[in-house]
């Protein structure tokens, strides 16, 4: 901390603590006095107003005295008294109380009450009183027994000895002064102070004389010298009861500390703390002995009548602290003002005085700095001759005595200084010649070498200087003559610089660039010559290396006809490599090439297009690209491929541009045939697909007659070698079909017309059915196919069940085909692979076998056109081998991919993905078709009305024959007038039709008119439409199911896949079923039949479902006596209940199938019968070796239905 | 479960049901049905005892049964049964036993 500031501190607490200590206390002291004053003031002036009080008090009690003994008054209170002496006491009494209760009723209003008002003396009183208004309110006379003589107005009563302030006067016979309060009464019409006194005569009382006073001379004088808005003055009882008041508040009560005091007696003052204010007060007792009515006991029991007590009165001075105290604080604010600037004085004394010392000290601080800088001269200037004058004085002459020693000093340095430069400046000289990378050399005039530095040395080879120091520079060059020549240049112009061969100690030469000077006396003389060498020998191969490598770049670019150029944006200068030239049809060099010259180079046609992409390079800050055709000097136009980019400077500003023109005439042209020949390619293989497919339409037409024709004549009565043949030739058809339907799936997706449709389904339903298709061979090959659920896959998602099932069939055929034994595994899994799409899921599905292999060399080709493993495996296993490469095309329409994994003779895993949109559907729904949960069966189509409009004879032959197959009840239109017509008559028949299969070429024709007129007619909402296509190219999926048909044939006609889609789609239209079976078909292949069921109700059942049938039954209770049994005999099929005791169906399936091996048997159909069964019991019966399943409750139909459908397979 | 008793109208032992059954099942339909009958006595003793295996394993004969009989009801009141055993809610399996008791005693049998 400064000086400066502690002294200030300092002083300031040395003047500021007594200050304020004497402050607060003759503030104390003051106080006190003030308060002692006040009271004793107080005190008196309530001694005072007591005095005065009585004063009054005793004046009123002697006029009632001085009245009392008027003569007039004393005889007619005798008289009075005299009037009853003639009459007994007890009569006397009896009189007057009559009087008395007479007056009181008549409320004075009677003759003896008129007559004493109208008396001489009550007259008498009434002038009196009236004379003196102010002070009496009224006055009356009683005789000795109490009884009215006289009065100023009509008193209340007649009677007044039973009064206390009349016994009070009366007092025995004895008589006395009578003081009575009883505060506002009425007949005074005020505050009244009674005075009793007795009237005597004789020194016998005989009456009493009674002045109730008004009394607002006593109020007055406990208010007068009471300022209202400063003082509160009242009058306190003995009993604490507030007798009087003048004051400032409206409703004044007495505290307990007054009361208190009241109690106490005699006169003080003291200090009160009120509610809401602090007061000093005063008090002082009147010594009048006043009486007051109180209440007594029994008066208060309301038994009897008042009573008197005597109290004091005592009068009261109080005033509000704050006022009493006033003067203090007036007093207390003049001190704080006096005390406050005394402080202000002694702060500014305080400063002054700090600053008094300090400034002198900080002058001889910053004066002791500057010559500490060496300031040496610099004086401080004081002119005071105090202690500060002396010591400034001296502080100057320290101060000149250092100057004058000091100046001697550095003279001597700054000599010594300039010396050492000068040394300095030499060694470095010398230093910089002896240290120079050229090598220098000072020789006389003659030439002969006076000085050489290290330098020369490393570059001649020699070693020390003394080899040579003497000798002549003509020595050392390889060209004596030439340096001759040079000398002859320097001794005429002084000085020469240029290049000259050297020869070293070791007589080698190098190059040297050489700069000779002459060196003169002052008056030119010439003393000698100095010559500094380069060796460039380094420099001059650099120059020729650089020299070949650009050489090889213009030889590069000549080759690829590629020039590079630069282009200063600011100068607008250009560079171009020779090859520019040529590109451009000029001779490299033929010009400076400028910015219009380039312009003039560009073909007119294509110049806006360059500019446009320089500028946008320039304005984007970027690179541009582009190409354009030269100008072509003689006709000869090439066209170029320029590179550019833009240099810019920091501040973004583009400053040059470099970039490279490569002459692309040849690739263009090359470019050009290529795409004449890629088009003439796809030319030739649009014509192919054209061909193709039409070729596979044209073979259609006539196979679907075959085909048809052929699964016609299957349903007839044939003999064995009949069937035979239908046979051959239905397996050549169904052959020659696979491969016209490959060969036009294959070109339907060459042609990108292949669309994908989009439907909800059922994805392990669709592995599910395809496994199904397959079991049956596979079963009679000993082969098992199961489908894995995956647990995290959920079952329904949006996309073309039936292009996935067509994969899966290709796959799983293909499985089965080369597969001798062992499991089939169809596995769905989700994908990892690919980018994620919201909404979609990548599937991947895998079909492994154990299977004869794929050797790894025919991995590569087996997606590939018309290729299968081995050619002999064609011949083996037949196959077009285009159902791979078909599989994979749609897999890749599925944003998906397919590969195989194979080892030769151990089984193959073909692996696809698919990327599939979900599905709303849940898990736990159904979907429409699956309603029925019965879809595992055909539907009964007995008696369903089917209207075909066909205009072909021959398709409708065979789709009508398919179809009374089934039992359906089939119309045929061949136009669609005829069937409109055929429509409302059937109709209006109330026999509607429930499907109708519509050609879609004759639908076309006619502009969809019969569909539009199905979909209307509100008679046939249930109608199901079939469009029946010839080509399976022609079919438009998404338009077909937007005019509401529900599915689609192509021809050729095909029982199972007909009985498929008309199954499905009734199915689809919430069709449950046709009319049941009116008898059946008598059939001489009887089969044998076992019934497995615990249950003998269910026995019974399908005994008595199949009492008539051509069938044998068999029936066994449990699993083992079916196994018993099966050992025993043969069956053809086996009706398995899957739920039973000792061995349930699943295990005793098992056991058959194992039977079945061990013994070589062929394969029994067995079918589960499960009650109610869910898909996944179902799948588990297949699991266990099952062939199908039926629900229970089982019905005859379906059952009937059933063993028929399976019958044609055992008979096949 | 109340809805479905009282909107069958079964507990009404005035209303007659009448069921058509197949010829060919005439023989066996009375003993099926006296079996049904034994099996209301049985089920109720199974339920009593709180056995409710057997109450599933009867109601499971019974829906695998009664429509092939000609008794849908027999079918649904069965897997009602099954899955009041399966449940083991005896309350449920009391009140469809009342039905079917009810059922049976109501059935009027007419052959075609």
């Amino acid at each position: 901390m400064k000086i400066k500031s502690q002294l200030l501190i300092i002083f300031l607490l040395i003047s500021l603590i007594p200050i304020i200590v004497i402050y607060f206390f003759s503030i104390n002291r003051f106080q006190d006095v003030v308060k002692a004053d006040h009271g004793e003031n107080f005190q008196r002036l309530a001694e005072e107003k007591a005095a005065w009080i009585d004063y009054v008090i005793s004046e009123r009690i002697a006029d009632a005295k001085h009245l009392a003994a008027n003569k007039e008054l004393i005889r007619a209170v005798t008289l009075a008294n005299e009037k009853y002496n003639s009459i007994s006491n007890k009569e006397i009494g009896k009189k007057i109380r009559s009087i008395d209760e007479d007056w009181i009723e008549r409320k004075g209003k009677t003759k003896i009450a008129k007559e004493i008002l109208g008396s001489k003396l009550s007259l008498s009183l009434r002038d009196f009183q009236e004379s003196e208004v102010e002070k009496y309110g009224e006055i009356f006379v009683t005789d000795k027994r109490g009884a009215t003589v006289a009065m100023t107005k009509s008193l209340t009563d007649y009677y007044q000895a039973d009064e206390g302030w009349w016994q009070g006067s009366y007092f025995g016979g004895k008589g006395r002064v009578f003081l009575d309060y009883r505060g506002f009464d009425k007949s005074v019409g005020g505050v009244s102070l009674g005075v009793g006194v007795p009237v005597i005569k004789d020194s016998v009382v005989i009456g009493i004389l009674k002045f109730n006073n008004r009394i607002n001379e006593i109020l007055s004088i406990v208010g007068e010298k009471g300022d209202k808005k400063s003082r509160d003055n009242f009058i306190l009882d003995t009993h604490g009861s507030l007798i009087a008041f003048a004051g400032k508040e409206e409703k004044f009560a007495p505290t307990n500390f007054e009361k208190e005091l009241v109690k106490r007696g005699g006169s003080g003052w003291a200090e009160e703390a009120h509610s809401t204010r602090d007061v000093l007060l005063a008090y002082a007792p009147i010594k009048s002995d006043i009486y007051e009515r109180i209440q007594s006991q029994e008066a208060k029991k309301g038994i009897s009548g008042e009573g008197w007590e005597l109290a004091k009165w005592f009068i009261f001075v109080e005033v509000d602290r704050d006022i009493a105290f006033a003067p203090v604080r007036e007093i207390s604010g003049s001190i704080f003002v006096m005390s406050a600037m005394m402080m202000a004085f002694i702060i500014v004394l305080a400063i002054l005085i700090a600053r008094g010392i300090a400034r002198p000290l900080e002058k001889f601080t910053k004066s002791a700095e500057k010559i500490g800088r060496g300031e040496l001269t610099h004086k401080i200037e004081f002119s005071t001759n105090n202690e500060w004058g002396i010591l400034a004085k001296a502080f100057n002459d320290m101060a000149e005595n250092l100057a004058n020693t000091t100046v001697s000093r550095d003279q001597l340095a700054e000599e010594v200084s300039e010396r050492k430069i000068a040394e300095e400046a030499l060694k470095i000289k010398d230093s910089a010649i002896e240290n120079s990378i050229n090598a220098i050399v000072i020789s006389n005039i003659e030439g002969c070498l006076t000085y050489v530095n290290p330098a020369f040395l490393d570059m001649w080879g020699f070693e020390n200087p003394r080899e040579v120091i003497g000798r002549y520079l003509a020595d050392l060059v390889k060209d004596p003559n030439e340096l001759s020549a040079v000398n002859e240049k320097i001794e005429l112009e002084g000085r020469w610089v240029g290049e000259l061969t050297q020869k070293r100690k070791d007589g080698t030469f190098f190059e040297a660039q050489l700069s000779a000077t002459i060196i003169k006396d002052k008056k030119g003389h010439r003393l000698h010559q100095m010559a500094s060498f380069e060796d460039i020998t380094s420099s001059k191969l650099a120059k020729r290396a650089l020299e070949a490598s650009m050489e090889r770049v213009a030889n590069a670019q000549r080759i690829a006809h590629l020039g590079n150029w630069e282009w200063n944006v600011k100068t607008g200068k250009i560079f171009w490599s020779d090859e520019i030239y040529r590109i451009f049809g000029f001779e490299p060099g033929e010009f400076i090439a400028t910015y219009d010259k380039f312009l003039e180079s560009i073909n007119p046609k294509d110049k806006e297009r360059v500019l446009l992409a320089v500028e946008g390079a320039i304005n984007k800050k970027g690179n541009y690209s582009v190409d354009y055709r030269t100008r072509g000097r003689g006709g000869n136009i090439r066209t170029v491929h320029e590179d550019g980019r833009v240099i810019f400077n920091k501040a973004g500003v583009a400053e040059k541009m470099v970039g490279t023109t490569l002459d692309i005439t040849d690739r263009k042209l090359a470019e050009v045939e290529l795409r004449k020949a890629k088009e003439e390619a796809e030319r030739a293989n649009a014509a192919k697909s054209v061909f193709l497919s039409s070729m596979s339409h044209e073979i259609r037409t006539p196979m679907n007659a075959i085909v048809g024709m052929s699964e016609l004549l299957a349903e007839t009565s044939l003999n064995k070698d009949q069937k035979a043949y239908v046979d051959t030739f239905k397996r050549a058809g169904a052959v020659l079909l696979n491969l016209i339907n490959d060969i036009l799936d294959l070109s339907k997706i060459e042609a990108g017309h292949m669309e994908l449709d989009e439907v909800d389904f059922d994805v392990y339903e669709c592995a599910n059915n395809v496994a199904d298709l397959f079991i049956t061979i596979a079963a009679e090959k000993g082969v098992r196919i199961k489908v894995e659920k995956t647990k995290d896959v959920p079952r329904f998602f949006r996309g073309d069940e039936g292009r996935l099932g067509q994969i899966l069939t290709n796959l799983v055929g293909n499985a089965v085909k080369f597969s001798k034994t062992g499991v089939i595994t169809v596995k769905v899994d989700i994908s990892g692979e690919g980018d994620f799409e919201e909404g979609k899921t990548r599937l991947l599905f895998s079909v492994e076998d154990n299977g004869i292999g794929i050797s790894e060399e025919k991995l590569e080709t087996i997606f590939e056109e018309f290729t299968q493993a081995d050619t002999t495996t064609t011949r083996r296993y037949g196959g077009t081998g285009l159902g791979l490469t078909i599989s994979k095309k749609i897999v890749s329409l599925m944003d998906g991919r397919m590969w195989v994994k194979s080892r030769l003779k151990e089984g193959s895993i073909f692996y696809f993905t698919a990327n599939l949109k979900a599905s709303e559907l849940k898990d736990t729904q159904v979907l429409p078709s699956d309603a029925l949960g019965l879809s595992e069966l055909p539907l009964n189509l007995i008696g369903v009305k089917v209207l075909v409009v066909d205009d072909s004879k021959t398709s409708s032959t065979i789709l009508i024959g398919l179809l009374n197959g089934y039992g359906m009840e089939c119309t045929w239109a061949t136009t669609f007038s005829e069937a409109a017509w055929k429509i409302r008559a059937e109709t209006k028949k109330g026999t509607p039709y429930k499907l109708f299969i519509v050609d879609s070429k004759l639908a076309e024709d006619n502009d969809y008119d019969v569909i539009k007129r199905i979909k209307k007619d509100s008679a046939l909402k249930d109608g199901v439409i079939v469009m029946l296509f010839s080509d399976s190219r022609l079919v438009d999926i998404k338009s077909a199911r937007g005019m509401g048909i529900s599915d689609y044939i192509v021809k050729p006609l095909k029982k199972n896949k007909l009985l498929r889609i008309v199954d499905k789609a009734l199915r689809r239209a919430g069709f449950a079923g046709g009319e049941k079976p009116k008898h059946l078909e008598a059939t001489k292949n009887t089969l044998k039949i076992l019934l497995v069921d615990d249950s003998s109700d269910n026995r019974f059942l399908i005994e008595a479902y199949l009492k008539n049938s051509p069938y044998s039954l068999e029936m066994a209770s449990d699993g083992v006596e079916a196994l018993e049994k099966f050992k025993e005999n043969s069956f053809d099929l086996i009706l398995m209940d899957m739920e039973m005791p000792v061995m349930d169906g699943y295990e005793a399936t098992k056991e058959i199938r194992l039977w079945e091996k061990s013994e070589g048997l062929s394969h029994t159909i067995i079918l589960a019968l499960t009650a109610y069964a869910l898909k996944e019991e179902a799948k588990r019966s297949i699991s266990a070796g099952c062939d199908g399943h039926v629900n229970k409750p089982v019905l005859k139909d379906t059952l009937i239905s059933v063993i028929e459908r399976y019958r044609q397979g055992i008979k096949n | 479960m109340e809805g479905t008793v009282e909107s069958e109208g079964i507990n009404n032992p005035k209303e007659k049901v009448e069921i058509k059954v197949e010829s060919y099942l005439k023989e066996i339909v009375p003993g099926y049905l006296e079996k049904r009958a034994e099996n209301v006595l049985r089920l109720r003793g199974a339920l009593e005892a709180g056995d409710f295996e057997v109450v599933q394993h009867l109601g499971h004969d019974m829906k695998g049964t009664g429509t092939g009989y000609g008794f849908q009801l027999i079918t649904e009141l069965g897997a009602g049964i099954e899955a009041a055993g399966k449940a083991k809610d005896r309350e449920e399996g009391f009140l469809l036993v009342k039905e079917l008791e009810g059922y049976l005693s109501n059935l009027e049998l007419r052959y075609e």
